[in-house]
Protein backbone atom coordinates (compact mmCIF):
# COMPACT_ATOMS: atom_id res chain seq x y z
CA UNK A 1 0.00 0.00 0.00
CA UNK A 2 1.31 3.47 -0.88
CA UNK A 3 1.50 6.23 1.72
CA UNK A 4 1.38 9.96 1.16
CA UNK A 5 4.11 12.11 2.66
CA UNK A 6 1.58 13.24 5.30
CA UNK A 7 0.96 9.71 6.62
CA UNK A 8 2.92 10.46 9.79
CA UNK A 9 0.80 13.57 10.42
CA UNK A 10 -2.39 11.53 10.06
CA UNK A 11 -1.15 8.99 12.58
CA UNK A 12 -0.05 11.71 14.98
CA UNK A 13 -3.54 13.22 14.74
CA UNK A 14 -5.10 9.83 15.56
CA UNK A 15 -6.75 9.27 12.19
CA UNK A 16 -8.54 6.05 11.31
CA UNK A 17 -6.66 4.91 8.22
CA UNK A 18 -8.17 2.89 5.38
CA UNK A 19 -7.09 1.56 2.01
CA UNK A 20 -8.32 3.63 -0.93
CA UNK A 21 -7.22 2.96 -4.53
CA UNK A 22 -3.96 1.40 -3.33
CA UNK A 23 -3.22 4.18 -0.83
CA UNK A 24 -3.40 4.24 2.96
CA UNK A 25 -5.55 7.32 3.58
CA UNK A 26 -7.30 8.91 6.57
CA UNK A 27 -10.99 8.00 6.69
CA UNK A 28 -11.60 10.40 9.58
CA UNK A 29 -9.90 11.99 12.57
CA UNK A 30 -12.69 12.75 15.02
CA UNK A 31 -15.78 11.68 13.07
CA UNK A 32 -17.10 11.83 9.53
CA UNK A 33 -20.24 13.80 10.44
CA UNK A 34 -18.38 16.36 12.57
CA UNK A 35 -15.76 16.88 9.88
CA UNK A 36 -18.35 17.33 7.11
CA UNK A 37 -20.17 19.92 9.22
CA UNK A 38 -16.92 21.76 9.94
CA UNK A 39 -16.36 22.18 6.19
CA UNK A 40 -19.85 23.62 5.69
CA UNK A 41 -19.54 25.96 8.67
CA UNK A 42 -15.83 26.88 8.80
CA UNK A 43 -13.29 24.88 6.79
CA UNK A 44 -11.51 21.54 6.68
CA UNK A 45 -8.07 20.46 5.54
CA UNK A 46 -7.77 17.30 3.45
CA UNK A 47 -4.73 15.37 2.27
CA UNK A 48 -5.56 14.37 -1.30
CA UNK A 49 -2.02 13.54 -2.37
CA UNK A 50 -3.21 10.18 -3.64
CA UNK A 51 -4.56 11.97 -6.71
CA UNK A 52 -2.28 11.69 -9.71
CA UNK A 53 -0.48 14.68 -11.22
CA UNK A 54 0.43 13.92 -14.84
CA UNK A 55 2.64 16.48 -16.53
CA UNK A 56 2.27 16.85 -20.30
CA UNK A 57 5.10 18.92 -21.73
CA UNK A 58 6.26 19.76 -25.23
CA UNK A 59 5.60 22.01 -28.22
CA UNK A 60 2.41 20.19 -29.25
CA UNK A 61 1.35 19.15 -25.72
CA UNK A 62 -1.65 21.45 -25.59
CA UNK A 63 -3.15 20.53 -28.96
CA UNK A 64 -2.36 16.84 -28.51
CA UNK A 65 -4.11 16.77 -25.16
CA UNK A 66 -7.04 18.75 -26.53
CA UNK A 67 -7.76 15.82 -28.89
CA UNK A 68 -8.05 13.49 -25.89
CA UNK A 69 -10.32 15.45 -23.56
CA UNK A 70 -13.84 16.89 -23.81
CA UNK A 71 -12.97 20.57 -23.28
CA UNK A 72 -10.98 23.08 -25.29
CA UNK A 73 -7.43 23.70 -24.10
CA UNK A 74 -6.08 26.01 -26.83
CA UNK A 75 -7.88 28.93 -25.16
CA UNK A 76 -7.12 27.95 -21.56
CA UNK A 77 -5.01 30.83 -20.23
CA UNK A 78 -1.93 30.25 -18.14
CA UNK A 79 -2.96 30.25 -14.51
CA UNK A 80 -6.32 28.61 -15.06
CA UNK A 81 -7.67 25.08 -14.68
CA UNK A 82 -10.59 23.40 -16.42
CA UNK A 83 -12.63 20.30 -15.61
CA UNK A 84 -12.76 17.79 -18.46
CA UNK A 85 -13.45 14.15 -19.21
CA UNK A 86 -11.20 11.57 -20.81
CA UNK A 87 -13.38 9.36 -23.03
CA UNK A 88 -12.81 6.13 -24.91
CA UNK A 89 -13.95 5.83 -28.52
CA UNK A 90 -17.32 4.45 -27.37
CA UNK A 91 -17.91 7.66 -25.43
CA UNK A 92 -17.40 5.90 -22.08
CA UNK A 93 -15.68 7.85 -19.32
CA UNK A 94 -12.10 6.74 -18.64
CA UNK A 95 -11.65 9.44 -16.01
CA UNK A 96 -12.69 12.91 -14.96
CA UNK A 97 -9.84 15.37 -14.64
CA UNK A 98 -8.71 18.88 -13.96
CA UNK A 99 -6.32 20.26 -16.57
CA UNK A 100 -4.03 23.05 -15.32
CA UNK A 101 -2.37 25.40 -17.79
CA UNK A 102 1.11 26.13 -16.40
CA UNK A 103 2.78 27.38 -19.58
CA UNK A 104 2.03 27.33 -23.32
CA UNK A 105 3.92 24.03 -23.57
CA UNK A 106 3.17 22.60 -20.10
CA UNK A 107 -0.07 21.26 -18.65
CA UNK A 108 -0.91 19.27 -15.57
CA UNK A 109 -3.62 16.67 -15.64
CA UNK A 110 -4.95 15.91 -12.16
CA UNK A 111 -6.44 12.43 -12.20
CA UNK A 112 -8.26 10.08 -9.86
CA UNK A 113 -5.84 7.93 -7.84
CA UNK A 114 -7.22 4.67 -9.20
CA UNK A 115 -6.82 5.83 -12.81
CA UNK A 116 -3.58 7.83 -12.79
CA UNK A 117 -1.37 5.07 -14.16
CA UNK A 118 -3.79 4.15 -16.95
CA UNK A 119 -4.48 7.80 -17.83
CA UNK A 120 -0.74 8.42 -18.08
CA UNK A 121 -0.29 5.49 -20.44
CA UNK A 122 -3.41 6.44 -22.46
CA UNK A 123 -2.12 9.98 -22.96
CA UNK A 124 1.52 8.96 -23.59
CA UNK A 125 0.45 6.55 -26.35
CA UNK A 126 -1.54 9.28 -28.13
CA UNK A 127 0.65 12.38 -28.14
CA UNK A 128 3.15 13.35 -30.81
CA UNK A 129 6.83 12.54 -30.52
CA UNK A 130 8.65 15.11 -28.46
CA UNK A 131 5.84 15.47 -25.92
CA UNK A 132 6.77 14.09 -22.52
CA UNK A 133 4.04 12.60 -20.34
CA UNK A 134 5.11 12.02 -16.75
CA UNK A 135 3.10 10.79 -13.76
CA UNK A 136 4.79 12.72 -10.95
CA UNK A 137 4.17 9.99 -8.40
CA UNK A 138 5.75 10.65 -5.04
CA UNK A 139 6.90 14.16 -5.95
CA UNK A 140 3.88 16.35 -5.28
CA UNK A 141 1.59 16.57 -2.27
CA UNK A 142 -1.94 17.96 -2.63
CA UNK A 143 -3.73 19.67 0.27
CA UNK A 144 -7.33 20.80 -0.06
CA UNK A 145 -8.56 23.55 2.27
CA UNK A 146 -12.32 23.73 1.81
CA UNK A 147 -15.07 25.78 3.39
CA UNK A 148 -16.31 29.36 3.75
CA UNK A 149 -13.27 30.34 5.86
CA UNK A 150 -10.69 28.62 3.62
CA UNK A 151 -9.48 31.73 1.80
CA UNK A 152 -9.12 33.84 4.93
CA UNK A 153 -7.27 31.04 6.75
CA UNK A 154 -4.92 30.50 3.81
CA UNK A 155 -4.11 34.20 3.84
CA UNK A 156 -3.46 34.13 7.57
CA UNK A 157 -1.18 31.11 7.13
CA UNK A 158 0.86 32.45 4.21
CA UNK A 159 0.51 36.23 4.14
CA UNK A 160 -0.70 35.95 0.53
CA UNK A 161 -3.96 37.30 -0.85
CA UNK A 162 -6.04 34.47 -2.28
CA UNK A 163 -9.34 36.38 -2.34
CA UNK A 164 -8.72 37.93 -5.81
CA UNK A 165 -8.18 34.44 -7.25
CA UNK A 166 -11.16 33.50 -9.41
CA UNK A 167 -12.81 30.09 -9.34
CA UNK A 168 -10.56 27.66 -11.29
CA UNK A 169 -7.72 30.20 -11.31
CA UNK A 170 -4.38 29.44 -9.70
CA UNK A 171 -1.25 31.22 -8.64
CA UNK A 172 2.28 30.10 -7.88
CA UNK A 173 4.26 31.26 -4.90
CA UNK A 174 7.24 30.22 -2.88
CA UNK A 175 7.49 28.50 0.49
CA UNK A 176 10.95 27.77 1.92
CA UNK A 177 12.37 28.36 -1.54
CA UNK A 178 10.09 25.83 -3.20
CA UNK A 179 7.19 26.50 -5.55
CA UNK A 180 3.61 25.97 -4.42
CA UNK A 181 0.67 26.08 -6.85
CA UNK A 182 -2.63 27.16 -5.26
CA UNK A 183 -5.91 26.92 -7.15
CA UNK A 184 -9.43 28.05 -6.28
CA UNK A 185 -10.83 24.55 -6.79
CA UNK A 186 -12.38 21.74 -4.81
CA UNK A 187 -14.82 18.89 -4.70
CA UNK A 188 -16.94 19.71 -1.67
CA UNK A 189 -19.41 22.26 -3.04
CA UNK A 190 -17.80 24.95 -0.88
CA UNK A 191 -15.40 27.74 -1.69
CA UNK A 192 -11.86 26.53 -1.22
CA UNK A 193 -8.29 26.14 -2.32
CA UNK A 194 -6.08 23.27 -3.36
CA UNK A 195 -2.33 23.43 -2.78
CA UNK A 196 0.13 21.45 -4.92
CA UNK A 197 3.58 21.44 -3.37
CA UNK A 198 6.82 19.46 -3.46
CA UNK A 199 6.61 16.65 -0.89
CA UNK A 200 9.52 18.16 1.07
CA UNK A 201 7.46 21.10 2.31
CA UNK A 202 4.08 19.36 2.58
CA UNK A 203 4.31 18.83 6.34
CA UNK A 204 5.23 22.48 6.92
CA UNK A 205 2.31 23.69 4.80
CA UNK A 206 -0.14 21.21 6.41
CA UNK A 207 0.81 22.35 9.92
CA UNK A 208 0.77 26.04 9.01
CA UNK A 209 -2.75 25.81 7.56
CA UNK A 210 -4.03 23.86 10.56
CA UNK A 211 -2.44 26.24 13.06
CA UNK A 212 -3.72 29.33 11.24
CA UNK A 213 -7.20 27.82 11.13
CA UNK A 214 -7.32 26.47 14.65
CA UNK A 215 -9.19 29.43 16.16
CA UNK A 216 -11.50 29.61 13.14
CA UNK A 217 -12.79 26.06 13.56
CA UNK A 218 -10.65 24.45 10.84
CA UNK A 219 -10.13 20.73 11.39
CA UNK A 220 -8.31 17.97 9.51
CA UNK A 221 -10.81 15.97 7.45
CA UNK A 222 -10.65 12.51 5.96
CA UNK A 223 -12.01 10.80 2.89
CA UNK A 224 -15.23 9.95 4.75
CA UNK A 225 -16.21 13.62 5.04
CA UNK A 226 -15.01 14.27 1.50
CA UNK A 227 -17.43 11.63 0.24
CA UNK A 228 -20.37 13.05 2.24
CA UNK A 229 -19.64 16.57 0.96
CA UNK A 230 -19.28 15.61 -2.69
CA UNK A 231 -22.53 13.61 -2.61
CA UNK A 232 -24.34 16.58 -1.04
CA UNK A 233 -22.87 18.74 -3.82
CA UNK A 234 -23.98 16.22 -6.47
CA UNK A 235 -20.40 15.67 -7.65
CA UNK A 236 -19.72 12.37 -9.41
CA UNK A 237 -17.01 9.95 -8.31
CA UNK A 238 -15.22 7.55 -10.61
CA UNK A 239 -16.20 3.96 -9.85
CA UNK A 240 -19.57 5.11 -8.51
CA UNK A 241 -21.48 7.41 -10.89
CA UNK A 242 -19.03 7.19 -13.77
CA UNK A 243 -16.96 4.46 -15.40
CA UNK A 244 -15.99 3.21 -18.85
CA UNK A 245 -19.53 2.05 -19.55
CA UNK A 246 -21.11 5.39 -18.62
CA UNK A 247 -21.23 8.37 -20.93
CA UNK A 248 -21.50 12.10 -20.20
CA UNK A 249 -25.13 12.32 -21.35
CA UNK A 250 -26.53 9.93 -18.74
CA UNK A 251 -24.08 11.18 -16.06
CA UNK A 252 -25.37 14.74 -16.44
CA UNK A 253 -21.92 15.91 -17.50
CA UNK A 254 -22.64 17.50 -20.87
CA UNK A 255 -21.68 20.86 -19.35
CA UNK A 256 -18.13 19.46 -19.36
CA UNK A 257 -18.24 18.45 -23.04
CA UNK A 258 -17.48 21.00 -25.75
CA UNK A 259 -18.75 19.45 -28.99
CA UNK A 260 -17.91 22.57 -30.99
CA UNK A 261 -14.21 22.72 -30.19
CA UNK A 262 -13.04 20.21 -32.85
CA UNK A 263 -12.52 16.48 -32.87
CA UNK A 264 -11.58 14.46 -29.79
CA UNK A 265 -11.73 10.79 -28.88
CA UNK A 266 -15.31 9.85 -28.08
CA UNK A 267 -16.89 12.89 -29.77
CA UNK A 268 -18.75 10.90 -32.40
CA UNK A 269 -20.09 8.48 -29.79
CA UNK A 270 -21.32 11.40 -27.67
CA UNK A 271 -23.02 12.97 -30.71
CA UNK A 272 -24.78 9.66 -31.38
CA UNK A 273 -25.81 9.40 -27.74
CA UNK A 274 -27.26 12.93 -27.89
CA UNK A 275 -29.43 11.94 -30.86
CA UNK A 276 -31.48 9.40 -28.91
CA UNK A 277 -33.19 9.58 -25.52
CA UNK A 278 -30.87 8.22 -22.82
CA UNK A 279 -31.80 4.89 -21.19
CA UNK A 280 -31.09 6.31 -17.74
CA UNK A 281 -30.03 9.48 -16.05
CA UNK A 282 -28.41 10.50 -12.81
CA UNK A 283 -30.73 11.81 -10.10
CA UNK A 284 -30.75 12.58 -6.43
CA UNK A 285 -32.85 10.61 -3.96
CA UNK A 286 -33.72 11.89 -0.50
CA UNK A 287 -34.74 9.23 2.02
CA UNK A 288 -38.00 9.59 3.88
CA UNK A 289 -37.07 6.81 6.30
CA UNK A 290 -34.16 6.42 8.66
CA UNK A 291 -31.80 4.27 6.60
CA UNK A 292 -28.72 5.06 4.54
CA UNK A 293 -28.74 3.98 0.88
CA UNK A 294 -25.66 2.03 -0.19
CA UNK A 295 -24.02 1.59 -3.60
CA UNK A 296 -25.74 -1.16 -5.61
CA UNK A 297 -29.12 -0.95 -3.86
CA UNK A 298 -32.07 -1.43 -6.28
CA UNK A 299 -34.33 1.59 -6.88
CA UNK A 300 -37.78 2.00 -8.39
CA UNK A 301 -40.66 4.47 -8.51
CA UNK A 302 -43.29 1.91 -9.42
CA UNK A 303 -43.45 -1.78 -8.65
CA UNK A 304 -40.47 -3.02 -10.64
CA UNK A 305 -36.87 -2.09 -9.84
CA UNK A 306 -35.68 0.20 -12.64
CA UNK A 307 -32.53 1.75 -11.27
CA UNK A 308 -29.61 1.47 -8.90
CA UNK A 309 -27.93 3.54 -6.19
CA UNK A 310 -24.40 4.63 -7.12
CA UNK A 311 -23.55 6.47 -3.86
CA UNK A 312 -25.37 6.98 -0.61
CA UNK A 313 -24.71 8.68 2.67
CA UNK A 314 -26.17 10.56 5.60
CA UNK A 315 -26.24 14.30 4.97
CA UNK A 316 -25.52 16.08 8.27
CA UNK A 317 -26.50 19.41 6.71
CA UNK A 318 -29.96 18.14 5.69
CA UNK A 319 -30.17 15.72 8.63
CA UNK A 320 -31.40 13.15 6.13
CA UNK A 321 -30.01 10.21 4.21
CA UNK A 322 -29.40 10.89 0.50
CA UNK A 323 -28.27 9.03 -2.60
CA UNK A 324 -27.16 9.45 -6.17
CA UNK A 325 -28.81 6.92 -8.47
CA UNK A 326 -29.60 6.10 -12.07
CA UNK A 327 -33.25 5.96 -13.15
CA UNK A 328 -35.01 5.90 -16.53
CA UNK A 329 -35.76 9.49 -17.65
CA UNK A 330 -39.52 9.00 -17.33
CA UNK A 331 -39.05 8.26 -13.62
CA UNK A 332 -36.32 10.81 -12.96
CA UNK A 333 -38.81 13.53 -12.09
CA UNK A 334 -38.21 15.69 -9.01
CA UNK A 335 -40.63 15.02 -6.14
CA UNK A 336 -41.69 11.65 -7.57
CA UNK A 337 -41.99 9.06 -4.77
CA UNK A 338 -39.40 6.29 -5.02
CA UNK A 339 -38.17 3.33 -3.04
CA UNK A 340 -34.73 1.94 -2.33
CA UNK A 341 -34.31 -1.66 -1.31
CA UNK A 342 -32.00 -1.88 1.70
CA UNK A 343 -31.31 -5.12 3.50
CA UNK A 344 -34.34 -6.77 1.91
CA UNK A 345 -36.81 -3.95 2.65
CA UNK A 346 -38.16 -1.28 0.35
CA UNK A 347 -37.67 2.06 2.07
CA UNK A 348 -39.43 5.27 1.02
CA UNK A 349 -37.49 8.01 -0.77
CA UNK A 350 -38.19 10.87 -3.14
CA UNK A 351 -36.52 11.93 -6.40
CA UNK A 352 -34.67 15.22 -5.83
CA UNK A 353 -32.99 17.72 -8.14
CA UNK A 354 -29.21 17.93 -7.85
CA UNK A 355 -27.28 19.30 -6.09
CA UNK A 356 -28.75 18.59 -2.67
CA UNK A 357 -26.89 21.57 -1.26
CA UNK A 358 -25.92 24.77 -3.01
CA UNK A 359 -23.05 26.89 -1.81
CA UNK A 360 -24.17 29.96 0.08
CA UNK A 361 -22.69 33.33 -0.76
CA UNK B 1 -11.01 0.85 25.79
CA UNK B 2 -13.73 1.25 28.37
CA UNK B 3 -14.99 -2.17 29.57
CA UNK B 4 -17.05 -2.28 32.77
CA UNK B 5 -16.21 -5.39 34.79
CA UNK B 6 -19.83 -5.86 35.93
CA UNK B 7 -21.05 -6.58 32.38
CA UNK B 8 -20.83 -9.62 30.12
CA UNK B 9 -20.00 -9.39 26.45
CA UNK B 10 -20.86 -11.10 23.17
CA UNK B 11 -18.60 -11.69 20.18
CA UNK B 12 -21.01 -9.56 18.15
CA UNK B 13 -20.06 -6.63 20.43
CA UNK B 14 -23.10 -6.28 22.68
CA UNK B 15 -22.84 -5.90 26.44
CA UNK B 16 -25.31 -7.33 28.99
CA UNK B 17 -25.95 -6.33 32.58
CA UNK B 18 -28.16 -8.66 34.61
CA UNK B 19 -30.50 -7.92 37.50
CA UNK B 20 -32.60 -10.93 38.48
CA UNK B 21 -34.14 -12.23 35.25
CA UNK B 22 -33.76 -8.88 33.46
CA UNK B 23 -30.88 -8.36 31.02
CA UNK B 24 -30.06 -4.83 29.86
CA UNK B 25 -28.34 -4.81 26.45
CA UNK B 26 -26.31 -2.24 24.52
CA UNK B 27 -23.29 -2.13 22.23
CA UNK B 28 -19.72 -1.88 23.45
CA UNK B 29 -17.37 1.08 23.39
CA UNK B 30 -15.29 -0.87 20.86
CA UNK B 31 -18.33 -1.32 18.59
CA UNK B 32 -19.33 2.35 18.68
CA UNK B 33 -15.76 3.42 17.96
CA UNK B 34 -15.59 1.06 14.97
CA UNK B 35 -18.86 2.40 13.59
CA UNK B 36 -18.17 6.09 14.12
CA UNK B 37 -20.98 8.57 14.71
CA UNK B 38 -24.23 6.63 14.93
CA UNK B 39 -26.95 8.35 12.88
CA UNK B 40 -29.82 5.84 12.94
CA UNK B 41 -30.96 3.18 15.38
CA UNK B 42 -33.79 0.74 14.77
CA UNK B 43 -35.17 -0.89 17.88
CA UNK B 44 -37.93 -3.48 18.36
CA UNK B 45 -41.38 -3.04 19.92
CA UNK B 46 -41.79 -4.08 23.51
CA UNK B 47 -43.41 -7.48 23.83
CA UNK B 48 -41.37 -8.99 21.03
CA UNK B 49 -39.76 -12.35 21.68
CA UNK B 50 -36.16 -12.80 20.63
CA UNK B 51 -33.87 -15.79 20.53
CA UNK B 52 -30.22 -15.79 21.43
CA UNK B 53 -28.15 -14.73 18.38
CA UNK B 54 -31.21 -13.30 16.62
CA UNK B 55 -31.21 -9.75 15.23
CA UNK B 56 -33.48 -7.38 17.18
CA UNK B 57 -32.59 -4.14 15.41
CA UNK B 58 -29.80 -2.25 13.72
CA UNK B 59 -27.40 0.57 14.30
CA UNK B 60 -26.16 2.66 11.40
CA UNK B 61 -23.32 5.12 10.82
CA UNK B 62 -22.09 6.82 7.64
CA UNK B 63 -19.56 3.99 7.36
CA UNK B 64 -21.72 0.93 7.92
CA UNK B 65 -24.92 -0.63 9.15
CA UNK B 66 -24.72 -3.34 11.75
CA UNK B 67 -27.30 -5.76 13.16
CA UNK B 68 -28.00 -5.75 16.87
CA UNK B 69 -27.73 -9.38 17.97
CA UNK B 70 -29.49 -10.55 21.08
CA UNK B 71 -27.09 -12.17 23.54
CA UNK B 72 -29.97 -13.98 25.31
CA UNK B 73 -33.46 -15.34 24.60
CA UNK B 74 -36.58 -13.78 26.08
CA UNK B 75 -39.15 -11.01 25.84
CA UNK B 76 -38.27 -7.38 25.12
CA UNK B 77 -39.84 -5.60 28.09
CA UNK B 78 -38.35 -2.14 27.67
CA UNK B 79 -36.84 -0.13 24.80
CA UNK B 80 -34.72 3.02 25.06
CA UNK B 81 -36.85 5.16 22.72
CA UNK B 82 -34.74 8.24 23.41
CA UNK B 83 -31.97 6.80 21.27
CA UNK B 84 -34.09 7.08 18.13
CA UNK B 85 -33.92 10.89 18.30
CA UNK B 86 -30.51 11.07 20.00
CA UNK B 87 -28.46 8.28 18.43
CA UNK B 88 -25.23 10.07 19.35
CA UNK B 89 -25.85 8.92 22.94
CA UNK B 90 -24.58 5.51 21.87
CA UNK B 91 -21.21 7.07 21.00
CA UNK B 92 -21.08 9.30 24.06
CA UNK B 93 -22.19 6.87 26.73
CA UNK B 94 -22.49 3.30 25.38
CA UNK B 95 -22.74 1.56 28.77
CA UNK B 96 -25.21 3.78 30.63
CA UNK B 97 -27.46 6.23 28.77
CA UNK B 98 -26.82 4.28 25.55
CA UNK B 99 -28.59 1.09 26.69
CA UNK B 100 -30.92 -0.27 24.03
CA UNK B 101 -33.32 -2.88 25.35
CA UNK B 102 -34.19 -4.82 28.49
CA UNK B 103 -34.94 -8.49 27.95
CA UNK B 104 -36.77 -10.75 30.43
CA UNK B 105 -34.65 -13.85 30.06
CA UNK B 106 -36.16 -17.29 29.40
CA UNK B 107 -32.91 -19.16 29.78
CA UNK B 108 -30.46 -17.45 32.14
CA UNK B 109 -28.07 -20.36 31.46
CA UNK B 110 -27.30 -18.66 28.13
CA UNK B 111 -25.30 -16.07 30.07
CA UNK B 112 -22.59 -18.70 30.38
CA UNK B 113 -22.03 -18.41 26.62
CA UNK B 114 -20.92 -14.78 27.03
CA UNK B 115 -17.46 -13.37 27.65
CA UNK B 116 -16.08 -11.61 30.70
CA UNK B 117 -14.57 -8.13 30.26
CA UNK B 118 -11.08 -9.65 30.12
CA UNK B 119 -12.08 -12.30 27.61
CA UNK B 120 -13.83 -9.72 25.44
CA UNK B 121 -10.80 -7.45 25.52
CA UNK B 122 -8.60 -10.31 24.34
CA UNK B 123 -11.16 -11.10 21.64
CA UNK B 124 -11.18 -7.54 20.26
CA UNK B 125 -7.39 -7.42 20.29
CA UNK B 126 -7.30 -10.59 18.17
CA UNK B 127 -9.97 -9.21 15.85
CA UNK B 128 -8.43 -5.76 15.52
Amino acid sequence: MMRTVLNGEHRRLGATLVEFAGWEMPLSYTGIVAEALAVRQAAGLFDVSHMGVIEVRGASARLDLERLVTRALHDLPEGRARYALLLNSRGGILDDLFVYSLAPDCLWVVANAANAERDCRWIAERVNEGVQVTWRLGEIAILALQGPRAVAVATAATGLEFAPLRRFGFLRWSLEGQEVLTSRTGYTGEDGLEFFCPVGIAETLWRRLLEAGHGAGVVPCGLGARDVLRIEAGNVLYGHEINEDTGPVEANLMWAVDLAKGDFIGREAVLNACAVPPARCLVGLAMEERAIPRQGAPVGTDDAPTGVVTSGTFSPTLNQAIALAYLPPAEAVPDRPAWIELRGRRRQARVTALPFIRRHG
Amino acid sequence: MNLPADAKYSKSHEWVRVEGDLATVGITDYAQAQLGEVVYIELPQTGRLVHQDESFGSVESVKAVSDLISPVSGEIVEVNEELVDSPETVNEDPYTAGWMVIIRMDEPGELNDLLSAEEYQAFTEEEG
